[in-house]
């Protein structure tokens, strides 16, 4: 393996690490709650392997030996030697941060975890007896360090072939591969005694085989194989075009190998007399017989080795044939250079309209302008379509981020001492991945509060006449152009009165001002730096940066969030959320010769003031709408590029047009030349070289190849210093 | 790529330009394209030699002016007016220059380094300076062009030293 280059995989490792990581850690939740479902074991367990496997292949031995050892105790649960309890899981969850700490460790390049503390664990849920008439215990040889007493029974010098039995479509596979000239070898490996997971060894001599052909049979199966169901020697069919000799050099470059047999399989001619075997019958194993209790509890699993075309698709073929989905994965900056192709595909389209515009004024009207008119519409059509399937692309189901939740609430639950029903719903929900990335941290946030402070103790919820189980509901939907996504839960609730006491206590308001207050402007007090609900603080939230972190978050994303609760029956969090951050409905405008967009989310309204109406309090213009002043503010200003605020913009006969622009209550009149109109307009960043612009949020490119410069009205209003 | 053989038999490949009727080379290799002047969009809050942001085939791009980086003279651009769009470090940016006169190999040999003070240009921003065919040019480090920090010493310096150039850097 040594002559590839690990890095190029490395990524790609991390990846499906990470994925199943995160199956593991769903599915050792579930399991937790379901003990008898034994479709989620054999999940678990594949995915433990899968992890095994691809972090032997990298040299990751930490990880392959801790998956190992967990394989081990998921076994024991399979082969009904071990109970699944709470105590198990655990251990298998703290392997699981364990397994994330370890690939961290690998990203940083460092190598200080120490699983060996973890590995003893899991060496004892091995050991223990749960069952006092368990089958007589079948110590499997663990790879840890201390048991490497080799077995008895030496593999013999000189291996010899056994028969290979095919089935039909084995037969079907290898009658064509011969036919188009590519040779069969039947191989017979035995690895050396002492060798430590056999499995890994065996799966370097299928990766490296498959590198120059297709292996289309094993003896014993290859799930077997996998799981170590066999002694020392395993036997293997393979398709190639490369000679003996060099099928040969192959297998014996890899190390622990004690020895290996390759001789042709038969020719074409012979073919005929290969035996069949019945499909459904289950391979046998030719090694020796395991006990009887393993052998009872495996699945019938069909032999899949390969598909019938797989002689065709030869040695680059990839070696996780297990793979369901048919996905593939591309580098999120590819999506985002496709996005800019479109882009000039429609700003070229509308030069070519234009062009089309100038030869039927100077040439006039015919058949050729009209074609050429017809396609550039055809043109236009095409690029709106393939702009919506790119950003489709673009798009994720939440599942990402609400997967992580399940044992979140789990380890919050124990600790806390609340028992909560967990309910996720609309997992599939697909949102821009910008959003995904952002939406996490608040959601971690609300859930904690919601256990932490939402739900009472068991006890106190018998008192009340509740269940003693809390319900947790996290649930994403569609609604029109937006995601909205909730998280509700049936604990205490909030009291509007004592929100308000506490805000005076910490100094957020006067008294006077709370006194004034409605409910739900109290309730909107949590959003306040510096509160917190919580009457003690605890290490995961209240620590007084909890809420308005949330806050600020989705509002980064051009998001909203409402509460709506009942003292005593429960909290209800909505929050709102755009479809994607890379497009976004804007006003455009034109100010002293440049274009800008304001997002359409934060445009309250536009009006038309005429000058007289406009008047001074402490120096600042306002102008009185609709029951209150409202301040006004040159954009120059409030992009900092003049210092003085009253430099008023000239509009015309006298009337000015002024933009509303408002973050919650915050509400600023900007003084604008000329209104453009409303756009869908693409996000792009100004970039590094001139980095965050305190105002703007980046730019976008107009139809006619036009820069515009997107304004942040956060960070407007913020210099106007405005406060409510 | 062809810029990195030649590199290491010896020789650069430049692309040359003029500021102010100086002549001027950078890297190729760190020249992405050269484009005619566009509309330029002004960005607030940005040092006043960031001209703006242009539309460069779909991606925002920032142009600089060069002469008000070296704080020469600001002149109005012309036909000849030239973009030379760079990349370093994943960060590209445009940068205005005069006119862009042409590409030319450029035996080792003849790049000497720095003199202290050899145009108007401050040689913390230089690398050195060819010599070709009895001209003088001033080989520009991209990386200290894009980032280095020092506009007020810059532009006090240039006043002192703009003939500085032509009697072969004043050694």
């Amino acid at each position: 393996m040594s002559d590839f280059d690990m890095s190029q995989y490395l990524s790609l490792f991390l990846e499906e690490a990470e994925e199943q990581l995160q199956l593991l850690d769903e599915g050792l939740i579930l399991l937790e709650q379901d003990r008898q479902n034994r479709d989620l074991l054999n999940q678990i367990f594949r995915a433990a392997h899968t992890l095994k496997g691809s972090a032997a292949s990298m040299g990751f031995d930490k990880i392959a030996v801790l998956t190992h050892s967990m394989e081990n105790v998921l076994d024991r649960f399979r082969n009904g030697e071990l109970e699944v309890t709470q105590e198990v899981v655990d251990v298998l969850l703290e392997c699981l941060d364990t397994l994330q700490a370890l690939k961290v460790e690998i990203i940083e390049q460092k190598d200080k975890i120490d699983v060996s503390g973890l590995l003893k664990k899991l060496q004892a849920l091995q050991e223990k007896e749960t069952f006092g008439e368990a089958p007589e215990e079948v110590l499997e040889e663990v790879s840890v360090s201390d048991s490497d007493e080799s077995k008895g029974e030496e593999a013999a010098a000189a291996p010899e072939a056994s028969e290979v039995i095919l089935n039909e479509t084995e037969k079907i596979v290898l009658k064509s591969a011969l036919e188009k000239g590519y040779k069969s070898y039947h191989i017979t490996v035995d690895l050396e005694p002492d060798c430590v997971m056999k499995s890994v060894r065996a799966y370097l001599v299928f990766s490296n085989l498959e590198k120059v052909g297709e292996v289309i049979k094993t003896v014993p199966t290859t799930e077997e194989i996998e799981e170590e169901k066999f002694d020392y020697r395993f036997e293997l069919i393979l398709i190639t075009k490369e000679p003996l000799d060099r099928v040969k050099e192959i297998v014996l470059s890899i190390s622990e190998i004690r020895n290996v047999s390759v001789l042709e399989f038969p020719k074409p001619e012979d073919l005929n007399g290969v035996k069949v075997e019945q499909r459904e019958a289950e391979q046998k194993v030719k090694a020796e017989p395991k006990p009887a209790g393993i052998e009872i509890e495996r699945k019938k699993k069909e032999v899949k080795t390969d598909t019938p075309a797989g002689a065709k698709r030869e040695a680059d073929k990839k070696r996780d044939n297990r793979r369901i989905s048919q996905t593939v994965r591309v580098d999120v900056n590819r999506l985002d250079t496709l996005m800019n192709l479109v882009g000039e595909l429609v700003i070229e389209r509308s030069r070519l309209e234009s062009v089309g515009e100038s030869i039927r004024d100077t040439l006039g009207g015919g058949d050729l302008t009209d074609s050429l008119e017809e396609i550039s519409l055809h043109i236009g059509r095409l690029s709106g379509e393939l702009q919506e399937e790119i950003m489709r692309a673009r798009m994720f189901p939440i599942e990402q981020v609400f997967n992580r939740f399940p044992r979140m609430v789990r380890d919050l639950a124990r600790k806390f001492k609340k028992e909560i029903n967990f309910i996720v719903e609309g997992k599939e929900t697909e949102l821009d991945r910008t959003v995904i990335e952002e939406i996490g941290d608040p959601l971690i946030h609300l859930l904690r509060n919601a256990i932490d402070h939402g739900i009472e103790p068991p006890e106190e919820r018998k008192k009340l006449g509740k269940p003693p189980v809390g319900t947790v509901r996290l649930n994403a939907f569609h609604q029109e152009n937006q995601i909205v996504i909730t998280v509700e839960d049936d604990g205490r609730g909030m009291d509007p009165e004592k929100i308000k006491e506490k805000a005076v206590k910490k100094g957020i308001i006067t008294p006077e001002a709370a006194e004034k207050l409605t409910d739900q402007e109290a309730l909107n007090l949590i959003f306040v730096p510096g509160f917190s609900t919580a009457e003690k603080v605890s290490d995961v939230s209240g620590r007084g940066v909890g809420m308005d972190i949330v806050k600020s978050h989705i509002e980064k994303i051009n998001g909203i969030i409402d509460i709506s609760t009942k003292k005593g029956a429960g909290t209800k969090f909505t929050i709102k959320l755009p479809l994607t951050l890379v497009i976004n409905r804007s006003l455009l405008i034109r100010h002293h010769g440049r274009m800008f967009a304001f997002p359409l989310a934060n445009v309250v309204e536009i009006v038309e003031v005429k000058e007289e109406e406009i008047q001074y309090m402490q120096q600042q213009r306002v102008v009185f709408i609709r029951d209150s002043f409202l301040p006004l503010f040159d954009l120059e200003f409030l992009l900092g590029e003049r210092a003085e605020k009253d430099h008023s913009s000239q509009g015309q006969d006298g009337l000015l047009f002024v933009v509303v622009v408002g973050i919650s209550e915050r509400r600023v009149g900007i003084v604008v030349e000329e209104l453009i109109g409303e756009q869908e307009i693409v996000i792009k960043s100004l970039g590094n070289y001139i980095g965050d612009v305190p105002g703007l949020a980046g730019a976008t490119i107009l139809g006619d190849g036009s820069v515009a410069l997107i304004l942040d009205v956060r960070g407007l209003i913020e210099k106007s210093g405005v406060e409510k | 790529m062809e810029d990195k053989r030649n590199r290491t038999a010896g020789e650069e490949q430049l692309v040359v330009f003029t500021l102010a009727n100086e002549t001027y080379g950078i890297d190729i290799s760190a020249v992405n394209e050269i484009i005619r002047m566009q509309d330029i969009t002004e960005v607030p809050r940005t040092p006043d030699f960031v001209e703006g942001v242009i539309n460069l085939r779909g991606r925002i791009v920032p142009v600089i002016d060069l002469r008000k980086r070296f704080g020469l003279e600001v002149a109005e651009k012309t036909q000849a007016s030239r973009i030379i769009v760079v990349e370093m470090d994943e960060v590209t940016v445009g940068m205005i220059v005069d006119s862009v006169s042409e590409v030319l190999r450029l035996p080792k040999e003849n790049i000497e380094p720095t003199p202290p003070m050899v145009s108007g240009v401050d040689s913390a921003y230089l690398r050195g300076v060819g010599k070709w065919n009895d001209r003088l040019i001033i080989l520009l480090d991209i990386n200290k062009v894009l980032y280095k920090e020092e506009k007020e010493e810059m532009s006090q310096a240039l006043e002192e030293a703009s003939a500085a150039v032509d009697d072969g850097g004043g050694r």
